[in-house]
């Protein structure tokens, strides 16, 4: 199993937190947003008990910042833009897979529509990358900054990503005659406080008719042909880092002590088949 | 038969936004001998057109990405920018890198719309902000660090 940890850390200085997520989780790819420390000073945390870290830079992203637990030549970047890194994850003996990983624009400064006209970019940017890499075994993972139900993230021509395995198990599906790939969106899962953690990633309370308390943005999307090799259930908002909760007694993410986004936590089994 | 088509109907007498693109791109390989090349992706715009129209008035039918690519390291892609425009050619909407965007905020103090894009109205205007980019920290910085990636 190889464990994938995301999270937007609020352009806030939180090595420390970051190294007793990763060591209390086992992660293998640390891949983080609003990252307040310098790379250096992030990786000498992370390896100050045991040198087991790798600096993994982009070259025209620097934005998101990744570490692994092996050497950064078996997860270079593809392709990117300022606002996404394809990385190819090749490990010796593992299946290859594209790790896209994302910081969407804030709704602070974009519209809904502006953020959905973005996805169809995005979806079509990752299906090019796709066939340059000639295959689709792909997650997507970051910061979306939309909700799982927003026209971008289900539309078609978006990301269209859907609720429901069974269905993305379909692999696609034909609308106006053009064919568009499915994405598995597991996060639906964990919307709202009848599922396990918390009931989002990211709170905010509007003075405003329309408010939804909670928000789902950050998001871990699959492709189908990896859905034999994830399970919903090691996919976790994480709301403490082992020695310290990240959210307040109320439940809500606590920006004193982590950050306004809390991390999101999955693991895939990339094993070959024998 | 009577021909009702005019005359000049295939005259073209103004150079595309994309063959300037073109140009400019070609001239990238020769200066970098090919190791940092520029590809002009066609972003399949029609395809998804019935939902941008939905979703705004203001997209354009002809969209393309500039990408660096370089061949020799597994043709890793970056997006430096992309633009967008209609039948008339001009306006060109850029929607540029967010480094590349300050750096022009910074230095020109021109503002880019509510969507975040700037907008060259001729061909003047498409030039200038294509020196702009190409000229840029990040653009630089970005091509240099490729060469230097394959070089070692």
């Amino acid at each position: 199993m190889i464990s994938l940890l995301f999270w937007n850390v609020g352009r806030l200085s939180r090595r420390t937190l970051i190294t007793r997520l990763a060591r209390a989780n086992d992660a293998d790819v640390i891949l983080l947003a609003e990252v307040a420390d310098e790379p250096i000073d992030l990786l000498k945390e992370l390896n100050k008990t045991r040198a087991s870290y790798f600096f993994s830079p982009g070259i025209g992203n620097t934005k998101i910042l990744a570490f692994t637990r092996f050497s950064d030549q078996f997860f270079r970047p593809f392709s990117e833009t300022d606002r996404l890194t394809i990385r190819r994850l090749r490990l010796p003996g593992l299946e290859e897979i594209l790790v896209a990983v994302v910081h969407f624009p804030s709704k602070l400064y974009w519209s809904e529509r502006s953020q959905a006209m973005q996805c169809t970019e995005l979806g079509a940017e990752i299906r090019k990358e796709e066939e340059r890499a000639g295959h689709q075994r792909t997650i997507l993972v970051g910061d979306l900054n939309m909700n799982p139900f927003e026209s971008g993230m289900v539309s078609a021509a978006g990301l269209h990503a859907v609720m429901d395995r069974k269905i993305a198990r379909e692999g696609s599906r034909i609308v106006q005659g053009r064919e568009y790939p499915f994405f598995y969106n597991p996060m639906w899962g964990l919307l709202g406080d009848g599922s396990r953690g918390p009931a989002g990633t990211f709170f905010h309370r509007h003075a405003e008719q329309e408010a939804y308390f909670w928000d789902m943005f950050d998001q871990v999307l699959v492709r189908p042909a990896l859905l034999d090799r994830f399970d919903f259930k090691d996919l976790a908002i994480l709301d403490d880092t082992g020695a310290e909760r990240l959210v307040k007694d109320s439940g809500v993410p606590d920006r004193d002590v982590g950050s306004d986004h809390l991390p999101v936590l999955f693991r895939l089994n990339l094993r070959v088949a024998a | 038969m009577i021909d009702l088509w005019p005359k000049e109907l295939s005259t073209v007498d103004q150079r595309s936004p994309l063959t300037i693109l073109k140009e400019q791109a070609s001239l990238l390989g020769e200066k970098t001998q090919n190791i940092v090349i520029a590809v002009l992706e066609n972003y399949d715009m029609f395809e998804n057109y019935d939902l941008l129209m939905a979703l705004t008035m203001r997209d354009y039918p002809f969209k393309y990405a500039f990408m660096l690519t370089c061949p020799a390291l597994s043709n890793y892609r970056f997006r430096l920018f992309s633009i967008g425009y209609d039948i008339y050619m001009y306006p060109v909407s850029f929607n540029l890198d967010s480094d590349v965007s300050e750096e022009i905020i910074k230095d020109t103090h021109v503002e880019p719309g509510k969507d975040g894009t700037f907008q060259a109205s001729n061909e003047e205007d498409f030039i200038e902000i294509l020196k702009r980019i190409f000229s840029s920290r990040k653009a630089v910085q970005v091509i240099r660090a490729l060469l230097s990636q394959v070089k070692s």
